[in-house]
């Protein structure tokens, strides 16, 4: 028996050590003047949503034309912008109200069409969670909350130390592992049968649709789909104070292999993914777009 | 504690939802460690930052949720888990809908400076936060934070903007406030490096304050008056009684000791005890009664070695009330020496003269009324400390006792302990000091004016005696221009062994110095021998970094001393032709290599001369000068080139001094030729004088580029040829005139009239003061002394002065400026002199000339 692991975990090994992963391109947006942070990328990878340093404001970068779309200069707008599945764009604008001095988030809808913003869920207090899914999107708020459709198809998102699966209308909440701190950066996988999630303290975890653990990736944030098989992830460290080191890492979803597509010492940090490609940026907001051949 | 519950909460419609986030976490490299006793580093119940934050944030969220706040926390416990990344912290407060943000932390200062106050910062430049109101919140918390009167604070809270606050981190900010959409801040409640807030920073009711204080800034922000509670915390001192924690910098009422394990009894106005708590044992003296209803309370305390004391204090709603305590020992017997030191006998060995006089007692002394009755005989000026909380005075003479004298020191009945209570009977020791009372130098490089060589200098302390090898390094300090210490190669410092004859310490410096720019090496008089005796005053040498291996674009180099299988021995005494070695070394100036002598210095003397095929080669003009690259050793030894004219009729020696230096120096030799002549090199000379003290066993020096050059007339009066008129020329002159130094001797005559007298020190002044920037010409032509031609060089019978007009005498002095022999004719026997360098004075009329002569038996 003991001989047959030996052999197994050999065989693993010459898997592992097989693949290989080339970076084939890779392009500075915005020409680096403008920077840029929150990238998100929509599932085709033509369209780019961007913000400031502190999530002030959105904009929209169309990577075929390189335009340029203000879509918000609103507080907070940039933070959790999502791109829903009938190409809309859909975020969260935050204020304080003078009188009390709480914080209000406001539920936004950009129209690709229109090229306007609406309101979609009223300004209320307390917190406003972005669902978005195959079918359609959400906004849960404390007090309200806005749907496209009652069925969104499958959607995801996190609440506290909960993942929030929704599957045909059907809600599962489920705590896969344990995290006082809370979930966060919930995504579906593009094949819609895995969900990739960070739970805090543990890093990124991925589980089936029953909530099952199927693979922890380690202590890494800001998990996105690169494909089906492959998670590009945030690796990042600091001294309390600031960031020390950051980087990207590729990630395979089974937890098998792990591939560094930039240094530490790049700073970079905020990946994105779309459409085949991988956008990020760095301390200081430079927005960078790679593509990547991965052999197995 | 009093019991309470949030009935009377009056809640607003949305109660405000709070992001804490204690900072750091899991006792790992980006948690802040200090060691304070009794824990060892790293021991995760000392003081951790990530321990005492996390105390206040459990505390802040406890508060805030009695009051009907909801809220969040980055992390519950501490381990290396739950230090979350900063992107990680900012994401959960967004996501959790939180209205504020508070980060909570302790500072450092990072430096040997220590202070206490509370800072608090926000993002975005000074008075432009990020995400408005962001200012205002911090200003709400540090107004609240800065009534703590149990902690001793250096200066009021400061408020600043993350870009403005870290103008080097290129407006990145703090990672916890960068994107985070709540009005947000970041806490620096104190500072935990300066021990006694360390100290207090392990106290639960402490932390638990400043995290009620915390709930209190949100309570203003929000503008919430309807809580109804208040706390009352304290600081419980001695009221006297003198805090030591090692050296550390301590402020205010830091300085008295805290008392530990008292009991705080909090009663109501008729006395009757509401609640208890007790200080800990940690050195903070802290106590505190949480929550309580608003009103007039007595608290009161008690310690088994202290009188009690109650206090009056009011409540006040939504307010921290503070009542410190300073108790007054319990003292019941009078004070007693029991133990003092030095203890002498009439015949026992006398005491070194700076020998400290220590009194110890049964009790903690008033220091003042003691001190007064402290009398020594016969009188000393002296100074006292105090240690070990009072119950140690030390008495120190601020200059050494007089030698061989016998004191007695006298304490009478004035004395008194902290309790009043006096010595009842006087206490009286007597002891005798010895012959000896300070610390003498012998040499100390550079020396005041030197030029040293930039680059991987070395300084050099030699004293009578061996030195005591600790703590040195704080008392021998090197200083550029503005003040900044520079580094010391600590690991390759060499210090004397006991066989040494005379003490001495050598430190590399590890920083590189910049040329033109003027240092400072300072003695502080405290630098002491194994004895105890230290320097008479401390001693500032100023001096001036060079590039000795500057280029000499208008010399000829007539030496590289790049291949040392060239040279070869012309001749030697006995000590020489055996031990002295010649090779390369790679340590150079020039080229690819130096030549290294390592010359045994014998007691009796010795020499050692050597050439080469370019050195025998090279042809010297009378009105040439020679100079020499020569990396010193201190080592004292002398080099000399020794000079035939053509005509074999004059031997001059070219003087290049004794090496009483380190490192790299550029040195024009000193010597006579005739300008008429021409002059071939004999050999180059190392030897050691045995009038002189052996300073080192062996002397190890290099050279580089032998080089000549037309002489130079110089600046009219720069001694020591630095190009300008200094202090430095008139020193070299005083040196030259009272010690012999005669390191300068060929330019100490500036007058030009054969005498180095106080004419020449006179006309430095002038040239300082302005009065004559040159000379005229004329008096820079040769005058009487150039007549005088002294011979031969070296002598091992006679040498003979010869001059155009009588020559009334001639004088021998030996290079320290010691008076040898004096003859009344024109010659001098040195047959039974002992081998060496020496000066020859030659009166001729009303003139004296001096001349470098050699013995050479």
């Amino acid at each position: 028996m003991k001989k047959a692991l030996l052999l197994l975990m050999g065989a693993w090994a010459l898997l592992t050590s097989a693949q290989q992963v080339t970076v084939t391109s890779s392009t500075t947006l915005l020409r680096g003047v403008e920077d840029a942070f929150y990238p998100c990328l929509n599932s085709a990878g033509d369209k780019l949503l961007y913000s400031d340093v502190d999530a002030h404001g959105l904009k929209m970068l169309n990577l075929t034309t390189q335009a340029v779309t203000i879509i918000s200069d609103k507080n907070g707008a940039g933070f959790n912008a999502k791109w829903s599945s009938d190409g809309n764009v859909y975020y969260v604008t935050s204020a304080i109200n003078p009188s009390d001095r709480l914080v209000y988030r406001t539920g936004m809808r950009y129209d690709m069409e229109r090229k306007m913003s609406d309101v979609v869920l009223e300004a209320q207090h307390g917190a406003v969670h972005l669902e978005t899914g195959t079918q359609g999107m959400a906004f849960n708020g404390t007090h309200r909350t806005f749907s496209t459709a009652p069925n969104r198809g499958l959607s995801v998102y996190t609440t506290g130390s909960e993942v929030v699966l929704n599957i045909n209308g059907k809600e599962s909440r489920y705590t896969p592992v344990e995290s006082y701190a809370g979930y966060l950066w919930a995504s579906v996988s593009p094949k819609g049968d895995k969900v990739a999630f960070f739970a805090a303290g543990k890093g990124i975890i991925v589980i089936n649709l029953e909530g099952k653990v199927l693979a922890e990736l380690g202590n890494y944030e800001m998990p996105c789909w690169y494909n089906n098989d492959y998670i590009v992830a945030q690796n990042a460290s600091d001294d309390g104070y600031q960031f020390t080191s950051s980087q990207i890492l590729l990630l395979k979803a089974d937890g098998t292999f792990h591939h560094e597509l930039t240094p530490k010492t790049s700073m970079t940090m905020q990946p994105s993914c779309g459409g085949g490609k991988i956008v990020y940026t760095t301390i200081d907001g430079k927005l960078t777009m790679i593509t990547l051949d991965i052999k197995e | 504690m009093v019991a309470v519950m949030a009935t009377s909460i009056a809640r607003a419609q949305y109660m405000p939802h709070v992001y804490i986030n204690p900072g750091h976490g899991g006792h790992t490299s980006n948690d802040r460690n200090v060691v304070i006793y009794p824990f060892v580093q790293g021991d995760t119940a000392g003081y951790w930052e990530s321990n005492s934050n996390l105390k206040k944030g459990f505390a802040l969220r406890n508060c805030l949720n009695l009051k009907g706040y909801t809220t969040s926390i980055s992390r519950v416990r501490n381990d290396e888990s739950d230090d979350l990344a900063l992107s990680t912290i900012v994401a959960l407060c967004n996501q959790s809908g939180a209205d504020i943000f508070y980060s909570i932390h302790s500072n450092a200062t990072g430096v040997p400076a220590r202070r206490n106050h509370i800072l608090g910062l926000y993002r975005g430049p000074t008075g432009s936060p990020v995400v408005a109101n962001s200012d205002v919140l911090t200003l709400k918390l540090m107004q609240r934070l800065q009534v703590n009167q149990a902690a001793v604070w250096t200066s009021n809270y400061q408020i600043a903007g993350d870009f403005t606050f870290y103008p080097d981190w290129n407006n990145a900010g703090l990672g916890v406030l960068r994107g985070n959409n709540a009005v947000s801040m970041l806490s620096e409640g104190s500072f935990h490096d300066y021990i006694p807030e360390t100290y207090r920073l392990m106290n639960d009711n402490y932390c638990w304050m400043e995290g009620w204080n915390f709930s209190l800034g949100a309570d203003d922000y929000f503008g919430y008056q309807f809580f109804g509670k208040g706390c009352v915390a304290g600081n419980i001192r001695d009221n006297r009684m003198p805090r030591i924690i090692n050296d550390f910098i301590m402020f205010g009422d830091d300085n008295r000791e805290p008392v530990s394990n008292a009991t705080v009894i909090l009663m109501d106005m008729n006395d009757v005890p509401l609640d208890t708590c007790y200080t800990d044992d940690m050195y903070n003296g802290i106590y505190a009664f949480k929550m309580l209803d608003p009103g007039t309370y007595k608290i009161k305390v008690e310690q088994e070695h202290y009188y009690g004391q109650t206090k009056e204090v009011t409540v006040e709603a939504n307010h921290s009330s503070y009542c410190n305590f300073d108790l007054a020992r319990i003292r019941e017997t009078p004070p007693e020496v029991i133990n003092y030191s030095p203890v002498w006998n009439e015949g026992d060995a006398p005491l070194k003269a700076n020998t400290p006089v220590i009194f110890e007692f049964n009790w903690d002394m008033n220091t003042n009324v003691t001190e007064n009755a402290f009398h020594i005989e016969p009188a000393v000026e002296g100074h006292f400390s105090w240690e070990d909380s009072n119950y140690r005075m030390i008495f120190e003479p601020n200059d050494a006792y007089d030698i061989n004298t016998l004191y007695t020191v006298t304490l009478d009945t004035t004395a008194e302990h902290g309790g009043g209570m006096k010595l009842q009977e006087p206490f009286t020791l007597q002891f005798k000091t010895t012959y000896r009372k300070y610390l003498e130098v012998i040499d100390i490089f550079p020396h005041e004016g030197d030029p040293v060589h930039y680059k991987s200098a070395t300084i050099e302390l030699r004293t009578d005696s061996m030195l005591n090898n600790s703590y040195y390094y704080d008392k021998i300090l090197l200083t550029d221009k503005d003040g900044n210490l520079l580094t010391y190669n600590r690991r390759n410092t060499k210090t004397g062994k006991n066989t040494d004859p005379f003490g001495f310490i050598r430190i590399p410096v590890a920083t590189n110095m910049t040329p033109g720019e003027e240092y400072t090496l300072t003695i502080l008089s405290e630098m002491s021998d194994t004895a105890g005796i230290h320097l008479p005053e401390t001693i500032v040498h100023k001096f001036t970094a060079v590039d000795a291996g500057e280029e000499k674009p208008d010399a000829t180099v007539i030496e590289g001393f790049e291949d040392a299988s060239t040279f070869s021995m012309v001749t030697a005494t006995a000590n020489g032709p055996e031990n002295t070695q010649l090779s390369n070394s790679t340590d150079k100036l020039f080229g690819s290599k130096s030549l290294q002598i390592k010359y045994p210095c014998s007691p009796q003397g010795g020499q050692y001369e050597f050439t080469s095929p370019a050195i025998s080669e090279a042809t010297i003009a009378g009105n040439e000068e020679l100079s020499l690259h020569i990396f010193g050793d201190m080592s004292y030894v002398d080099i000399n080139i020794m000079l035939n004219s053509t005509d074999n009729t004059d031997h001059p020696i070219i003087d290049f001094g004794k090496i009483d230096f380190h490192g790299w120096r550029y040195v024009t030799g000193n010597g006579t030729l005739d300008p008429n002549k021409t002059y071939k090199i004999e050999s180059i000379f190392i030897g050691n004088d045995p009038e002189n003290p052996i300073m080192i066993s062996s002397a190890t020096i290099k050279l580089d580029n032998l080089l000549k050059s037309q002489k130079t007339s110089g600046v009219y009066g720069d001694v020591d040829g630095d190009g300008i008129v200094s202090s430095v020329d008139i020193t070299a002159l005083y040196n030259y005139l009272l010690n012999g130094d005669d390191t300068f001797l060929s330019t100490s005559d500036i007058d030009g009239d054969g005498i180095v007298s106080s004419v020449d020190i006179t006309i430095i002044y002038n040239i300082l003061l302005g009065n004559t920037s040159k000379a005229p010409e004329t008096e820079l032509e040769p005058t009487t002394n150039t007549t005088v031609k002294v011979g031969p060089v070296p002598s091992s019978d006679y040498i003979v002065a010869s001059a155009a007009g009588y020559i009334q005498g001639v004088e021998l002095y030996d290079l320290n400026g010691n008076l040898v022999a004096r003859n009344g004719g024109n010659y001098m026997n040195v047959e039974g002199l002992r081998n060496g360098h020496y000066i020859l004075k030659v009166y001729t009329g009303d003139t004296v000339s001096s001349h470098h002569v050699a013995v050479k038996h």
